[in-house]
């Protein structure tokens, strides 16, 4: 199918010598230009993403048996900090905290990011003296205000005073697509994406009733407008899920992840499963590996979810020998998740021998 | 009322009709502007985003998301709308009538339409919608959903076309779309063998663009019955304008719902004053007036 879903000036190729120079680094290294991406972004920042990733190893922090009430701004702090974020870079930065609304309702708050997460991490990141606004892009309800009245978001932001950015409306910025794992060329990201130094994925840990498992990776599809992408972000289905994932996360360096893993969903998910506790917060400078280490501990192999699998080839660490261990040990917290019985999940257990629902 | 007179003093007075105040001016908001603006007799100012909508159509007849983004073009039928309500029947109400008028920013509009259409998909066990329905996308090239489609039968009903075969396939997608117990969402209504939730928004909207339609299957019947019993004065402000818009489409304004839009008007200007979200409410103050009934009631109806 022929991408038809882009502006006029989605379809600018790029400079000649620069497309020359990507076709060839794809021809040679994915793993590089990726890697070099990252660079250009924390080389503007002073974050430890970059060497990490240099480093071939992404350390993933796990603290287990948290509670909504509990010490969650601790725990993250020292999370962070176990996973090598360097404060003195964070000083006076735009922090965007991405939480998941995908389409929220009081009666399934599962569903959705818990407030007590996004106020936790908020209260981290301005102890650093870091300005922090909280942005999404619902991918199913246009309504915004709805959506972070349902989630109990709204509420908490207005006590924090959060600002939050609608990013579903906002005016947009093409910026080229450097996972090219799809055939976008580019995406369309708003501003406040844009100009944010650091972006900090706040997903739920839920299965996925396409794609297996959910967090920090796919999360970042609320970071594109339903303006330019539609209700749901169908441009995306189109153009392969997995495919895009890659690529939303590829074209986005600066992004790292505190998981909402302490009330998850399982079975049929993201959006009509069941309640699952798990009582985690999981966090990385490394989006993929800790959805790696999300998915082992939920029952699933990574290497055969289609986009971790995908993000490796491009510098995704998943691999668990290159995944450095903080905090928790991930092994006696595994607890199988119900996936979804349909024929395109079968064969994601980590035990094939294992009932998926 | 004097809320609605501050909203409309903003609008007339907003030199960017845009989703906020920081960001540049989008043809939703503007369409939705020119519709209050000519409903409650401001026409000067009506006329003003009436233009700004005509300067940001394309060659092709569509109408992008601002006059920078000129794709996707799903906000063409709400330019069509607008233009309608500007005109107020000065224009071709036929398309078969315009023909030699093809500079008419309508009739380019209305060809464009008509010209497109969602992606079909081949039926599934894993969704339970007839996904053969082409209706209309958010974006081109992507299965068509219900919110676009709602739009572009109602700018067809408005030119008169509400008998055209594709403005009665946008009306069975919707109903099509409708949730077995009333209520729709975005567009989806099983997947995996699970029913999913209705959303107040998009199921004001749709009673909008069924308006005057019949529903043997009683699925409108319950929507309007899930509308008019889930919404209320805590009803948030886009959600309540379309709830009540939906409502009025159908004779159903439930009562004290001037009170409702005035408090949610209230809490919009204190919870930093969209401007679009406040210029819907006043587009559902209008009640039974709502120019998305007037511009789209068939012929003969008073």
């Amino acid at each position: 199918m022929t991408d038809r879903t882009t502006s006029p000036g989605d379809n600018r190729t790029p400079p000649t010598s620069h497309a020359a120079e990507v076709a060839d680094a794809s021809k040679l290294d994915r793993r590089t230009l990726l890697i070099s991406s990252a660079v250009a972004g924390a080389g503007l920042l002073g974050f430890a993403v970059a060497r990490h990733a240099l480093g071939n190893r992404a350390p993933v922090f796990l603290a287990a048996g948290q509670k909504y009430d509990g010490s969650l701004v601790s725990t993250i702090r020292d999370g962070l900090l176990a996973c090598g974020l360097q404060l003195e870079s964070l000083r006076g930065r735009r922090v965007l905290l991405k939480p998941n609304m995908v389409e929220p309702r009081r009666e399934a708050r599962h569903m959705t990011t818990h407030p007590a997460v996004v106020r936790s991490v908020a209260e981290v990141f301005r102890g650093w003296e870091a300005s922090v606004t909280v942005g999404e892009a619902p991918g199913h309800v246009r309504d915004t205000e709805m959506a972070l009245v349902e989630s109990g978001l709204g509420e908490a932001l207005d006590d924090d005073r959060l600002p939050f950015a609608d990013l579903n409306y906002e005016d947009v910025r093409w910026v080229p697509n450097r996972g090219r794992k799809s055939k976008l060329p580019g995406f369309h990201f708003p501003h406040s994406v844009i100009e944010a130094d650091l972006i900090v994925s706040l997903p739920k840990l839920k299965t996925h009733h396409w794609v297996g498992v959910t967090a920090a990776m796919k999360n970042l599809y609320g970071t594109l407008p339903g303006v330019k992408y539609g209700w749901p972000k169908n441009v995306l289905h189109y153009a392969g899920i997995p495919e895009t994932v890659v690529d939303i996360n590829a074209s986005l360096p600066k992004a790292i992840a505190v998981v909402d893993g302490i009330e998850c969903m399982e079975g049929d998910g993201p959006i009509m499963g069941t309640p699952k506790q798990l009582g985690l917060i999981a966090i990385s400078l490394a989006p993929a590996a800790v959805d790696a280490t999300c998915a082992r501990i939920i029952g699933i192999e990574p290497r055969r979810v289609r986009y971790l699998d995908l993000a490796s080839t491009i510098g995704g660490v998943i691999d668990p020998r290159r995944i450095e261990q903080r905090g928790d040990d991930w092994r006696p917290l595994v607890t199988p998740f119900e996936v979804l019985d349909v024929p395109h999940l079968r064969g994601l257990r980590t035990d094939p021998s294992r009932d998926l629902i | 009322m004097a809320w609605i007179h501050s909203v409309l003093d903003r609008l007339e007075d907003s030199a960017n009709w845009g989703y906020s105040p920081q960001s540049q001016p989008a043809s939703e908001p503007v369409a939705l502007a020119a519709l209050t603006l000519a409903a409650h007799g401001r026409r000067v100012a009506a006329q003003r985003a009436a233009s700004w909508l005509v300067a940001a159509q394309i060659a092709s007849g569509s109408v992008g998301i601002s006059a920078t983004e000129s794709a996707p073009q799903w906000p063409t039928g709400l330019a069509v709308l607008a233009w309608k309500a500007v005109t107020n029947g000065q224009a071709s109400r036929d398309l078969n009538e315009s023909q030699e008028q093809s500079h008419i920013p309508t009739v380019r509009a209305l060809n464009w339409l008509l010209a497109s259409s969602g992606e079909k998909i081949e039926r599934s066990a894993a969704l339970k919608h007839d996904s053969t329905l082409q209706g209309w996308s958010w974006v081109d090239g992507t299965h068509s959903w219900l919110e676009p489609t709602a739009f572009a039968v109602l700018a067809l009903k408005a030119c008169g076309l509400e008998r055209h075969p594709r403005t009665r396939e946008g009306v069975r997608l919707i109903v099509d779309r409708l949730l077995p117990s009333g209520g729709c969402n975005y567009g989806n209504t099983e997947v995996f063998g699970q029913t999913l939730r209705p959303h107040m928004l998009p199921s004001g909207l749709a009673l909008t663009a069924l308006a005057g339609e019949s529903d043997p299957s009683g699925r409108l019947d319950r929507t309007l019955t899930y509308v008019a019993d889930a919404v209320g004065p805590e009803t948030t402000a886009a959600s309540l304008g379309w709830a009540v818009i939906g409502l009025a489409a159908h004779g159903r304004l439930p009562n004290g719902f001037e009170r409702w839009l005035e408090t949610a008007a209230e809490r919009t200007t204190q919870r930093g004053a969209s401007l679009p979200r406040l210029t819907l409410l006043t587009l559902a103050a209008l009640g039974s007036e709502t120019p998305f009934f007037m511009l789209t009631r068939p012929r003969g109806v008073s």
